[in-house]
């Protein structure tokens, strides 16, 4: 049989113009997968709640893409994480029974994710849970800056907060975590 | 900038810049301040006890082990879009970024060729609808596919000979619909991109439309540009009827976004030369 020139992946006709590519979801979430997991590992210390936080972040790339501007990916990706962590927090707020601050001093059981990480991996677990015993308006700016290592100013514009407001819950957050941390 | 006045979280109103201190291992602050803090820490024993309090939670933080993503987090996202993708087009789709193409294919329990059964077989599976794949009762269920994902043997319309299709289909997200019952069944690709030019025959510009019908084997292709739609209809030429009859009730079929159910419309018009 005469096969059709079939492809699942076609390339632009030879010679022509090509519109700027804009990343797919999917390549969003081959090449940036294990960062949106691990910032959401972080914000949630849960492995459900994060996978859940990074599908739905993956959602909304898939609904904004056409928004997207050529520029930093992962702040762009951080952005919207955290915006989807917030509405995720704002939502469970509503239900007390899962509270995040219940998730943070209840038992709060160590991933498997975090058992795969041999070493130092009760030091990390320690300090998951110092984070997730943190307010999320500390959480935030914190796993922002050092996890996802993003500058205060875009902290500061991904938040909606003064500059000094991130600088001063930063530094409030990391004094909380070594209170907690002993 | 003045130190207590210029770093929230400053304690208390005192000369301490206890945020700056964050900000200083930060490499936040201007070189202005960063002389500040630096003047002021070499001249108070507290400030550098927290430096380093502080240090030590920036760098534990900072190491942490980075977590790998569990390895089906992508099929399962793709299972969970593509859910959500199925809503939004039940609902509307914004017809700004995505074009459409739509193949029809006979009815299942006809011979229609490998490539067209092999389409049918994914859209099918896709669609998780037992009715379509028995031929059961009438039931229409938009179903969305990546184009990564489709297997070898479907058809796209920049891949038919023929037309010429700008920015289409690269690293693009197929948005398909299938409708079927017994009698036939049409499916709606929904892609960015648009329709340039024809550079080969047979085409035919089909009324009121700029579209052209090529052929592929057996079977009659139309594809025209509307608006920013391209739409694609892949059928068998000597069973307009059932195509038609096919477009008619997606055209009349309300969970359809009103621009499918405007284009299936226009579709019937040219089918049937009304």
């Amino acid at each position: 049989m005469n096969h059709p020139p079939v492809t699942g992946r076609t390339q632009a006709p030879a010679g022509q113009p090509v519109e700027p590519v804009e990343p797919t979801w999917e390549d969003v979430a081959r090449s940036h997968g294990a960062f949106l997991y691990n910032l959401a590992y972080r914000l949630t210390a849960d492995r459900d709640d994060a996978e859940d936080l990074v599908q739905d972040t993956l959602l909304r790339v898939r609904k904004g893409l056409s928004g997207y501007r050529p520029g930093s990916m992962r702040g762009w990706l951080t952005r919207i994480a955290t915006n989807a962590f917030i509405d995720q927090t704002r939502r469970r707020r509503r239900r007390p029974e899962s509270a995040l601050s219940e998730d943070a001093e209840g038992d709060w059981p160590l991933s498997p994710a975090a058992d795969d990480a041999a070493d130092g991996r009760s030091l990390d677990a320690d300090l998951q849970r110092a984070l997730m015993a943190l307010p999320p308006e500390y959480r935030l700016p914190v796993v922002l800056c050092d996890v996802a290592d993003r500058s205060y100013q875009e902290i500061a514009d991904t938040l909606g907060l003064p500059i000094g407001t991130v600088r001063s819950r930063i530094h409030r957050g990391r004094l909380m975590l070594r209170k907690v941390l002993g | 900038m003045k130190a207590a006045a210029g770093f929230p979280g400053g304690s208390g109103g005192s000369s301490h810049p206890t945020a700056a201190i964050s900000a200083l291992l930060d490499g936040e602050l201007t070189p202005s301040e960063t002389d500040w803090v630096e003047h002021h820490l070499a001249g108070c024993p507290s400030c550098r006890m927290e430096l380093v309090r502080l240090s030590e939670a920036r760098d534990r933080l900072r190491r942490m082990n980075v977590l790998a993503a569990p390895p089906d987090l992508a099929q399962r996202a793709r299972e969970r879009i593509g859910g959500a993708l199925r809503k939004v087009t039940i609902g509307a789709v914004s017809a700004a970024v995505v074009t459409a193409g739509i193949l029809w294919a006979a009815r299942p329990e006809r011979a229609v060729g490998v490539p067209l059964s092999s389409t049918l077989a994914v859209f099918v599976a896709a669609a998780n609808d037992s009715a379509n794949a028995t031929g059961g009762p009438s039931r229409s269920r938009p179903v969305s596919v990546p184009l990564d994902e489709m297997p070898p043997g479907y058809v796209i319309p920049s891949a038919l000979d023929g037309l010429d299709l700008e920015g289409v289909w690269v690293r693009g997200q197929v948005l398909a619909t299938v409708y079927g019952d017994g009698a036939g069944r049409v499916m709606l690709f929904e892609q960015l991109g648009r329709l340039v030019r024809s550079p080969s025959g047979p085409a035919e510009v089909l009324s009121g439309r700029r579209g052209v019908l090529t052929r592929w084997e057996s079977k009659s292709v139309f594809t025209a540009q509307v608006g920013g739609t391209v739409l694609t209809i892949l059928g068998d030429p000597d069973d307009l009827t059932a195509a038609v009859s096919g477009f008619n009730r997606v055209r009349t079929s309300a969970p359809w976004p009103y621009r499918t159910r405007s284009i299936c419309r226009s579709l019937v018009e040219d089918l049937t030369g009304g």
